[in-house]
C-alpha cells in the first residue's frame, strides 16, 4: 500500500518513524538522566549538610551550589545555602539567594526570618521589621505554631535590644495570645514587659507563670520587681518572702525582700498609716533625703543655691506645718525631698537599702492600696507552706 | 499543497529534531561529565582532572580531522556556505560528526559552548530533510538557516534570540520569504526542549531593580570595556589561527592535547572554567565571588577559549562569551561599588548585562544580544541597561575591529563568503538615485488628440498622459499621429487605445524594483506618495544603467538637475492642483500644456 503511495509517501513515512523513533530515545534517555541528576544533586546536598554538621563551610557552600546547578528548582538546596549564607555572615549572596526563594514562594517562612535576620544585622528596622512579620505569619513546614512563637519570640528579643518599646509592646500583647501554657515562657514575656516598662503586665504573666510553676524562685523576684513598680510594695514583699522562701541563698530574693520591707517602713503614703506616723515618716523621709546628699556631697563644696534648698528643707523638718484635714503633710515632705533630689549631685547613686529605698519613694510610684493582696499573700503563703 | 506551505510544515518538522537532537545532546554532554570528571570536579584526583580534558580534546579533534571532516568548523560558517556556495547542501555526516565530538570535548570540561554545534546539527538536519523532500534550489538554500535558528532555539531555548541571530549573522537580511518557517522551526525546536528539560530560562535570577539613573554610567562602562575586551579576542583569536595554519600536521595533532591539559590544569584550581560553566555564572549572578575573582576568571576563561579554538578543539563560542562577558561585568561592577557604593547596583545585574556586552562585541549581533540576556533571564527590567551597554561594545568593536568575528573565520578557513555586516548595510540603489527630469511635454487625458500631436513639435519618442489620480500612461508619438489622423475631431487622449496605463512608481522604491518594471515599459513616471499627482520625473533604462554605474553613450546629468520631490509647491513649469480631493486631476484641454525642466529633452 505504502509503495502504491508513491515514494513522496514513502519519505514521509520514513521521516515519521526516525522522528518517532528519536522521541522515543529521548523520553528514555532523559527519564533516565533526570533520575539520575535528582539523585547526584541529592547526595551533594546531603554530602554538604554533613559538611555544616562538621563546620566545613566553604566545602559546604560548594556543594550547594552545585546542588543547586543540577536541580535549579529544588527550594530545600537554595535555602540551605541562604541559610548557611546568612549564618557565616555573607550577606549579599545570601540576600540574592533569598530574594530568589522568596520570588518562587513568596510566603516561605524560613526564607523571610532568614532575611529579617540579614536586615536587622544591618540595622535597617523597618524592613527587618516587615520581614519578620512575614516570618510570622508565613507558611512553615512542620509544626508552623511554635515556629510562629520562635519568631514572634525572636522578633520580640531584637526590638528589645533596639530599644524600639513602642513596638516591642504591640509584639508583647500578641505573643501573650500565642504563648502555651508553659511557666518559663510566661516568666520571660513578665520580664520582656518588664523591658517595654508595662509593670502591670509583667505583674499578670508573672502571677500566671508562678500558677503554672509555684516552686520557681526567680519567677517571685521578677513578680515582685514588678509589683514595686506598680506601687504594690505589699505585695511585693510577699512575693519576694516566697522567693526567699524557696531559694534562701539567692541575693537578689533577699535584696529585693529587704527593699521592700524597707519601703513599706520608710513610705509615709502607705495606706493605713495614723497622722502622727505619716507625720513622722515624713520628716524622716526629708531628713534622709539631707542625709544621702551630704553624703555625696562629701567635702565638696556645695553650691549656694543647693544650701538654701537644704536649709528650707531642715527647716520644714524642724518645725513642720500641722497637718490638716484640707491637707497632706506628705505633700510637702515629698516636695522638699524631690527639690533635694533634683540637685544631689552627679553620679551619686544609693549605696543602702535605706537609701534605695528613699530612692523609690522619692523618684517611684506612690504606694497603692495593696493590703487585700497582702492579705491574699499571706495566706497563699500559709497554703504553700502547708 | 503549494510549495510554501510545504516548507512551512517541513520547518516543524526540522524543529522537531532539532529540538529532540539537542535534548539528546544535552544528556550526552552531561552524562560525559559526570563519567569521565565526576561531580564535583577535582573529586578523582588531580590526573583525572588534568588528563580527562586533554583526552577529551584530543578524542574530539581527532574525530573531526580524520572522520568526520565536514564537521570541522563553526557551525554559522557552514550555514552561511550552504547559502552561498553549495545550494544548501550540509553534509549529513555533520550532523552526528559535530554531536560525537562535542559530546566529548565539551563533556570532558574543554570551556567551549554547545550552541554553535547546536546551530549545525540543525542546519544539518534542515539540509538533509530539504534533499530528501525535493526542495528546488531556492528552497534549498533557504532551508539550512531554517534548522539553523531552530539548533539555537533549541540549545538556548530562547526562540527570539535564535530568529534574530539567524537573521542578523547568517542571511544578513530581512527575509519575508523564510522568516515565517524560521519562526515556526525555532518555535517547534523550543517547545520539544521545554517538553523534555522543564520551562526555566537558562538562568535564575534574583529581583532587583534599577535604584538610580546614575547607574547606567556604570553599565556605559561595562560595555565600553566588554567592546575593548571583544576586540582584543577577535584579533587574538585570528592571529592563533593563522599562526596555527603554518603548523606542521603533527603539531596540529598535538596541540589539542596540549591545550587540554592546560585547561586540566585550570581546572584544578579554577573548576568553574571548565565545560560551559553555566553554574558558575548562576553563582557569580547570586554575588558569591568578589571582583578579583570575577575579573579573573573571565581573563581565564577568553585565554582558554581562544587557545582552544585555535587549537581546532570541537566546540562552540556562545556560551564562553557569556561566561566572559559575565564574569567582567560582575567584576567591574564590585569594582566600582567598593570605591562608589553610590553609582553601584546589584552585581546580579551587572553579571547579567556583562553577558552580552561581551556578545554584541564579539558577534556584533546588537539585536540577538538585547533579546539574548532577556530571554536566558527573564527578566525585563534589565533591558534598559543592556542595551545601553551592548550598543555601546558592538560600536566599539566596529570602530576598532573592521573585520567582524565571522569573516574573520571565513576567511582563515578560505571560503568566499559574502561580509555578514557589508551584506546587512549594503544601502540599497532606490527610483531617487536614478530618476530624471521629464524630457517632454507632459500629456493629459482630456487634451484633444490635436492638441496633442501639435504639442509633439515633430518629436519621437514616448509620452507620459496624466491620467489623474494619481495614475499615469504612455503613448509613443507614433501612436499619437496615427490616432489623430484615424479618429473624430475632439477625440480625447484619453479614450486613445494605445494609452498603456504605467505601474505606479515613487522614489523611495528600491530601483531592482522599478528596473524588472523596465522590462515592459520604456519610460516609468515617478510620481510623489504624498501627491500622486505630482510628477517628479521619469525612469529609463538608460537612468538606471547610470545609477548603477553602467557607462553610457549619453553623458550623465550633472547632480543639480536631479529634481526633489515635489511636496509643498509644483515645480515651477508644473502647474497642479493644491492636494485636495475635489481639485485632483488633469488639467482642462483649455490650460497651457503641462512642461517641465524649461526645455525637451529626449528621454534616452
Amino acid at each position: 500500500m505504502l509503495r502504491a503511495a508513491g515514494p513522496g509517501a514513502l519519505r514521509l513515512v520514513a521521516v515519521f518513524a526516525v522522528l518517532a523513533a528519536l522521541f522515543g530515545l529521548a523520553t528514555l534517555a532523559v527519564g533516565s538522566y533526570e533520575e539520575h541528576r535528582h539523585a547526584l544533586a541529592g547526595s551533594l546536598f546531603a554530602e554538604a549538610e554533613s559538611f555544616v554538621r562538621q563546620g566545613r563551610t566553604e566545602e559546604a557552600l560548594d556543594l550547594f551550589r552545585q546542588a543547586i546547578a543540577l536541580n535549579p528548582s529544588e527550594l530545600d538546596y537554595r535555602l540551605a545555602l541562604a541559610l548557611q549564607l546568612a549564618t557565616d555572615g555573607r550577606r549579599r549572596e545570601a540576600e540574592a539567594q533569598l530574594r530568589e526563594v522568596l520570588q518562587d514562594h513568596p510566603v516561605n517562612a524560613e526564607a523571610s526570618l532568614a532575611r529579617a535576620r540579614l536586615a536587622a544585622g544591618e540595622g535597617n528596622a523597618d524592613v527587618a521589621l516587615e520581614w519578620y512579620q512575614r516570618a510570622i505569619h508565613g507558611a512553615w513546614r512542620g509544626d508552623g505554631a511554635e515556629r510562629r512563637r520562635q519568631a514572634r519570640r525572636e522578633l520580640v528579643q531584637w526590638l528589645e535590644r533596639t530599644g524600639d518599646v513602642t513596638r516591642l509592646r504591640s509584639e508583647l500583647f500578641a505573643l501573650e495570645s500565642e504563648l502555651p501554657e508553659e511557666a518559663g515562657a510566661f516568666r520571660q514575656l513578665g520580664a520582656w514587659f518588664m523591658e517595654a516598662a508595662l509593670p502591670t503586665d509583667a505583674a499578670r504573666a508573672l502571677q500566671h507563670a508562678a500558677s503554672l510553676d509555684p516552686r520557681h524562685p526567680g519567677t517571685y523576684v521578677l513578680l515582685g520587681e514588678a509589683l514595686m513598680a506598680t506601687g504594690r510594695y505589699a505585695a511585693a514583699r510577699t512575693a519576694f518572702r516566697t522567693a526567699v522562701r524557696l531559694d534562701p541563698n539567692a541575693e537578689s530574693s533577699r535584696a529585693g525582700l529587704a527593699l521592700a520591707q524597707a519601703i513599706l517602713a520608710l513610705d509615709p503614703r502607705r495606706p493605713g498609716l495614723p497622722a502622727s506616723a505619716r507625720l513622722e515618716r515624713s520628716q524622716s523621709l526629708v531628713e534622709r533625703t539631707l542625709d544621702m546628699q551630704e553624703r555625696c556631697f562629701g567635702d565638696t563644696r556645695i553650691p549656694p543655691d543647693v544650701e538654701r534648698t537644704r536649709q528650707a528643707a531642715e527647716e520644714w523638718v524642724a518645725s513642720p506645718r500641722p497637718w490638716t484635714s484640707e491637707g497632706d503633710i506628705t505633700a510637702p515632705a515629698y516636695a522638699m525631698a524631690r527639690a533635694l533630689w533634683r540637685v544631689m549631685p552627679a553620679g551619686c547613686e544609693p549605696k543602702t537599702t535605706r537609701e534605695r529605698a528613699l530612692a523609690r519613694i522619692v523618684t517611684g510610684t506612690a504606694a497603692v492600696d495593696d493590703e487585700h493582696d497582702e492579705a491574699e499573700s499571706r495566706d497563699g503563703e500559709h497554703e504553700q507552706a502547708s | 499543497m503549494t510549495d510554501t506551505q510545504r516548507f512551512l510544515l517541513l520547518s516543524i518538522l526540522i524543529g522537531l529534531f532539532a529540538g529532540l537532537l539537542v535534548v539528546c545532546f544535552h544528556v550526552a554532554i552531561d552524562v560525559t561529565t559526570w563519567a569521565t570528571l565526576g561531580l564535583p570536579i577535582g573529586r578523582r584526583g588531580m590526573l583525572v582532572t588534568v588528563l580527562v580534558p586533554a583526552l577529551g580534546a584530543l578524542a574530539a579533534s581527532l574525530l573531526v580531522a580524520r572522520v568526520f571532516e565536514e564537521a570541522r568548523g563553526s557551525g554559522v560558517i557552514h550555514t552561511r556556505t550552504a547559502i552561498h556556495v553549495s545550494n544548501g547542501h550540509v553534509p549529513s555526516s555533520t550532523v552526528f560528526g559535530k554531536f560525537l565530538a562535542c559530546t566529548l570535548s565539551l563533556g570532558t570540561g574543554t570551556p567551549l559552548g554547545p550552541e554553535d554545534p547546536a546551530l549545525q546539527m540543525g542546519a544539518g538536519v534542515a539540509s538533509r530533510l530539504g534533499r530528501l523532500f525535493g526542495l528546488g534550489q531556492i528552497s534549498m538554500r533557504q532551508i539550512a538557516p531554517v534548522g539553523a535558528a531552530a539548533g539555537i532555539a533549541a540549545a538556548f531555548n530562547t526562540p527570539i534570540t535564535a530568529v534574530l541571530f539567524v537573521i542578523e549573522q547568517v542571511l544578513a537580511a530581512w527575509n519575508g520569504q523564510v522568516l515565517g518557517s524560521i519562526v515556526l522551526a525555532a518555535v517547534s525546536a523550543v517547545v520539544v526542549v521545554r517538553t523534555y528539560l522543564g520551562n526555566s530560562p537558562l538562568f535564575s535570577v534574583p529581583e532587583f531593580e534599577l535604584r538610580h539613573p546614575s547607574e547606567l554610567l556604570v553599565y556605559a562602562g561595562v560595555g565600553l570595556v566588554g567592546g575593548l575586551l571583544a576586540v582584543v579576542f577577535v584579533r587574538a583569536v585570528g592571529a592563533l589561527r593563522r599562526q596555527a595554519a603554518g603548523q606542521p600536521a603533527t603539531v596540529l595533532h598535538v596541540a589539542p592535547f596540549g591545550v587540554g591539559l592546560l585547561v586540566g590544569a585550570v581546572g584544578l584550581w579554577f573548576p568553574g572554567v571548565l565545560g560551559v560553566g553555566y553554574g558558575t555564572v548562576d553563582a557569580a549572578l547570586h554575588g558569591a565571588f568578589e571582583w578579583p575573582f570575577l575579573l579573573g576568571l573571565a581573563m581565564l576563561k577568553v585565554t582558554l577559549t581562544a587557545l582552544c579554538f585555535a587549537a581546532g578543539i570541537p566546540g562552540g563560542m556562545f556560551a564562553p562569551t557569556l561566561f566572559t562577558g559575565a564574569m567582567l561585568g560582575g567584576g567591574l561592577g564590585l569594582l566600582v561599588a567598593q570605591y562608589s557604593p553610590v553609582l553601584a547596583g546589584d552585581v546580579g545585574s551587572y553579571v547579567l548585562v556583562g553577558m552580552g556586552t561581551f556578545f554584541a562585541g564579539v558577534f556584533r549581533a546588537p539585536m540577538t544580544s538585547i533579546f539574548m540576556v532577556f530571554e536566558v533571564s527573564a527578566n525585563y527590567v534589565i533591558i534598559l541597561p543592556v542595551m545601553i551597554a551592548n550598543t555601546i561594545a558592538y560600536l566599539v568593536s566596529r570602530t576598532l575591529q573592521p573585520v567582524s568575528f565571522f569573516d574573520e573565520l571565513s576567511r582563515l578557513e578560505g571560503l568566499p563568503l559574502p561580509s555578514v555586516e557589508g551584506t546587512r548595510e549594503a544601502a540599497p540603489l532606490r527610483v531617487e538615485d536614478a530618476v530624471r527630469p521629464v524630457p517632454m511635454p507632459v500629456l493629459t487625458s482630456e487634451m484633444t488628440l490635436e492638441v496633442a500631436s501639435a504639442s509633439l513639435d515633430g518629436a519621437d519618442g514616448p509620452r507620459l498622459v496624466a491620467l489623474g489620480r494619481g495614475r499615469w500612461g504612455a503613448v509613443t508619438a507614433d501612436e499619437l499621429r496615427e490616432a489623430t489622423a484615424r479618429a473624430p475631431e475632439g477625440t480625447r487622449v484619453g479614450s486613445m487605445s494605445d494609452l498603456v496605463d504605467l505601474p505606479k512608481v515613487f522614489p523611495d522604491m528600491p530601483l531592482d524594483a522599478a528596473l524588472r518594471l523596465l522590462g515592459s515599459h520604456r519610460m516609468l513616471a515617478v510620481s510623489s506618495r504624498r501627491h500622486p499627482d505630482a510628477l517628479v520625473g521619469v525612469l529609463t533604462l538608460a537612468s538606471v544603467h547610470r545609477a548603477y554605474g553602467i557607462a553610457d553613450a549619453q553623458p550623465a546629468p550633472p547632480p543639480s538637475a536631479k529634481p526633489a520631490e515635489v511636496t509643498t509647491t509644483a515645480p515651477a513649469e508644473l502647474t497642479l492642483a493644491e492636494p485636495d480631493s475635489t481639485t485632483r486631476g488633469p488639467e482642462p484641454p483649455s490650460s497651457n500644456p503641462l512642461s517641465i525642466g524649461g526645455s525637451a529633452r529626449d528621454a534616452d
